[in-house]
């Protein structure tokens, strides 16, 4: 993974497709989820992410190390999926938690089908917050530190949303918080 | 199964399909081209324009348009007092002669200066900029 200021390098060296190609490697999924826990749909989450990483790269000449690289590819990711969640409000159609389980692989999952998408549900009838901080935590093993910074909040707050979500879930689906 | 597996199992396949890397450098690609192109136009836009703006200050009505001003008019209209005068105080010492030769001499030399002049004008004013 490259460093914030091997990228500046790279863009100075005119190699602005090498620094984007580690860039897509390193932030592809935490951009994508990002995007899907503001638009909660997978095809649009994905075109989002998509064009997150279209503004990045034509905005690489312009990042001076100010902020963070992560920072700022994570405030890129919220204005654009704000900006299509904006567009898609009149015609939004919330994916079937179904759908997105069809998606995934199953290696690894112990669980049915069926109480996994039953789980979805329950995730997605929380409020928007406390959804898209369990979303992003539980992605990628991420720290509370790394949703904060996704989601531009303190870290207490990010822990909150989190143990208010963990109480709510276990208390609807009847299992054990941790 | 605790509810914290359960969630981390809920999640752990969530990503982009397959060949969304590729998708994202094509579009890249295809920008760059875009943007190559819309440069060449714009530096094929500018060149023309410089070419008609250097054609148009290399004219002859515009190096006229130029050149007349109040003050060259004035110091034409002075020049031309003041050799009026100086002719009119000469005229009577200058004979028939010399005024014949004078004026024969003169239209020589413009004779002689007026090809070169105009042939440089007009390869000034077709050379491409």
């Amino acid at each position: 993974m490259l460093t914030d200021g091997e990228v500046i390098e790279l863009v100075g060296a005119n190699r602005r497709d090498v620094a984007l190609a580690a860039i897509l490697q390193a932030y592809r999924r935490k951009v994508f989820g990002l995007a899907y826990s503001f638009v909660r749909n997978r095809e649009a989450a994905e075109d989002v992410a998509q064009e997150v990483f279209i503004r990045v790269w034509r905005a690489l000449p312009s990042f001076d190390a100010r902020a963070s690289l992560a920072t700022w590819i994570y405030t890129i990711a919220r204005n654009t999926s704000l900006s299509a969640l904006r567009d898609r409000r009149r015609e939004v159609q919330l994916e079937d938690p179904a759908t997105l389980l069809e998606a995934q692989p199953a290696a690894g999952c112990i669980e049915s089908g069926a109480e996994q998408a039953a789980l979805m549900r329950l995730v997605e009838e929380l409020p928007d917050r406390q959804r898209q901080v369990v979303l992003l935590y539980y992605l990628q093993e991420q720290s509370h530190e790394e949703v904060a910074s996704m989601l531009a909040m303190p870290v207490g707050t990010v822990k909150t949303l989190l143990h208010r979500a963990r109480a709510r879930l276990a208390t609807a689906a009847g299992v054990p918080g941790t | 199964m605790t509810l914290d597996a359960r969630l981390r199992s809920l999640y752990q396949g969530l990503d982009t399909s397959p060949g969304f890397d590729a998708r994202v450098m094509a579009r890249v690609s295809a920008e760059l081209d875009a943007n190559a192109a819309v440069n060449a136009a714009r530096a094929r836009a500018e060149e023309q324009r410089r070419y008609e703006l250097a054609r148009h200050t290399q004219s002859w009505g515009a190096g006229l348009r130029r050149a007349v001003t109040l003050e060259t008019l004035g110091a034409a209209a002075f020049a031309g007092c003041v050799v009026h005068n100086i002719w009119m105080a000469m005229q009577p010492q200058v004979s028939p002669l010399a005024w014949s030769l004078g004026v024969t001499a003169l239209g020589v030399m413009l004779a002689l200066a007026a090809p070169p002049l105009l042939l440089q004008c007009h390869r000034r004013m077709s050379r491409p900029v």
